[in-house]
């Protein structure tokens, strides 16, 4: 496993981007949870930090700004496309993921390890979630609601930048505990 | 106006829930006897074990075979992991490694979706949670969140 990793390292440092990692035969795990994630894409895990302290200071602005206000629609627009990218694209195509890259990184030199993009990644669908019922709200002028998707929002973006804590990976099981039919 | 209350408000409660969080996660607690549902399914399959055996431990019995495993002659460490897991590769590189330093200490990563009966049983609430088992299946030890190497090594320990 460590080999992987380090190797992944190697050619992250040519290319400067994002790699997928097969995964070795490894004795002590289980065989189901190695299949599941037989290929990752591994990311810098400072880069999602950075785009979660953008994320933070978009929300912040729009909600300073008022919900019922134009430019705060804009913003969450903005966002809300930024999280859809990262969801559906991955993180290597989001936005600020992308000015992460090509503007703080080439200053900070490659990371010491790297991570799974996969619970990030599930991360940015649960924001943009949040931010799809929010504008929703706005355009049908439940501005409470609305106050409350981005209230959500801005708070597992921020647990996420400060102290790199994953909201939306947390709920993951939580979900599938409650969806997955009992056996 | 609303919106600088929401901010500031939602800024406060995090930060002190991420301080609070910071604090509590992958910290090893005592499972013994909490948990102790004797006669649970698990039972019937614990017939390697001696009732003598079993006679010494009140704790909880956690049978490994479910998840294709058998238990170290000293200690086992069982990891649940989840696809959408941050800390869980970290979790599987340090508990992987006390398995390989310390002879008869065995890791067996569980994939929680795939094992949701176990992860109800057991109250599993979040990825990674390690329940580390001493010699004869009994859970001495929870660690919910990423646990310190030096702790687990010193639980391994003592669970021998």
């Amino acid at each position: 496993m460590s080999d992987e990793v380090e190797r992944a390292a190697d050619t992250d440092l040519t290319d400067n981007a994002t790699t997928a990692v097969p995964d070795g035969p490894d004795v002590n795990s289980n065989p189901q949870v190695e299949a599941a994630q037989s290929v990752r894409v591994m990311v810098d895990p400072r880069g999602q930090r950075f785009s979660a302290a953008i994320s933070v200071v978009v929300m912040a602005v729009a909600l300073i700004v008022g919900l019922t206000e134009d430019l705060a629609a804009i913003l969450l627009t903005v966002q809300g496309f930024a999280f859809g990218i990262g969801a559906m694209f991955g993180l290597r195509f989001q936005p600020y993921g992308w000015l992460y890259r090509v503007a703080v990184r080439p200053r900070l030199g490659a990371p010491k390890e790297y991570e799974d993009e996969a619970p990030p990644r599930f991360a940015q669908l649960v924001g943009f979630v949040f931010i799809l019922i929010a504008v929703g709200a706005m355009a049908f002028e439940v501005t409470a609601v609305a106050y409350v998707a981005v209230a959500f929002a801005l708070a597992a973006a921020f647990l996420n930048a400060a102290f790199g804590f994953c909201l939306g990976c947390q709920m993951y099981l939580t979900y599938r505990r409650i969806t997955a039919r009992k056996s | 106006m609303t919106g600088v209350v929401v901010v500031v408000g939602v800024l406060a409660l995090a930060t002190v829930f991420g301080l609070w969080f910071q604090r509590r996660d992958g910290r090893l607690q005592d499972a013994k006897g909490a948990d102790a549902r004797p006669g649970d399914t698990q039972k019937n399959e614990e017939s390697t074990m001696s009732p003598a055996d079993l006679a010494h431990h009140d704790g909880e019995v956690l049978d490994v075979v479910q998840f294709g495993a058998e238990l170290g002659d000293r200690a086992t460490l069982v990891q649940f992991s989840s696809a959408f897991c941050q800390p869980c590769r970290a979790t599987k590189v340090i508990l992987a490694d006390i398995a390989e330093t310390i002879p008869g200490v065995v890791h067996v990563e569980v994939d929680a979706e795939n094992h949701l009966t176990a992860v109800r049983e057991l109250g599993v609430r979040r990825t990674p949670t390690v329940l580390i088992l001493d010699r004869v299946g009994v859970i001495r030890k929870r660690a919910v969140g990423q646990p310190r190497k030096a702790d687990v090594v010193a639980a391994v320990a003592a669970a021998v």
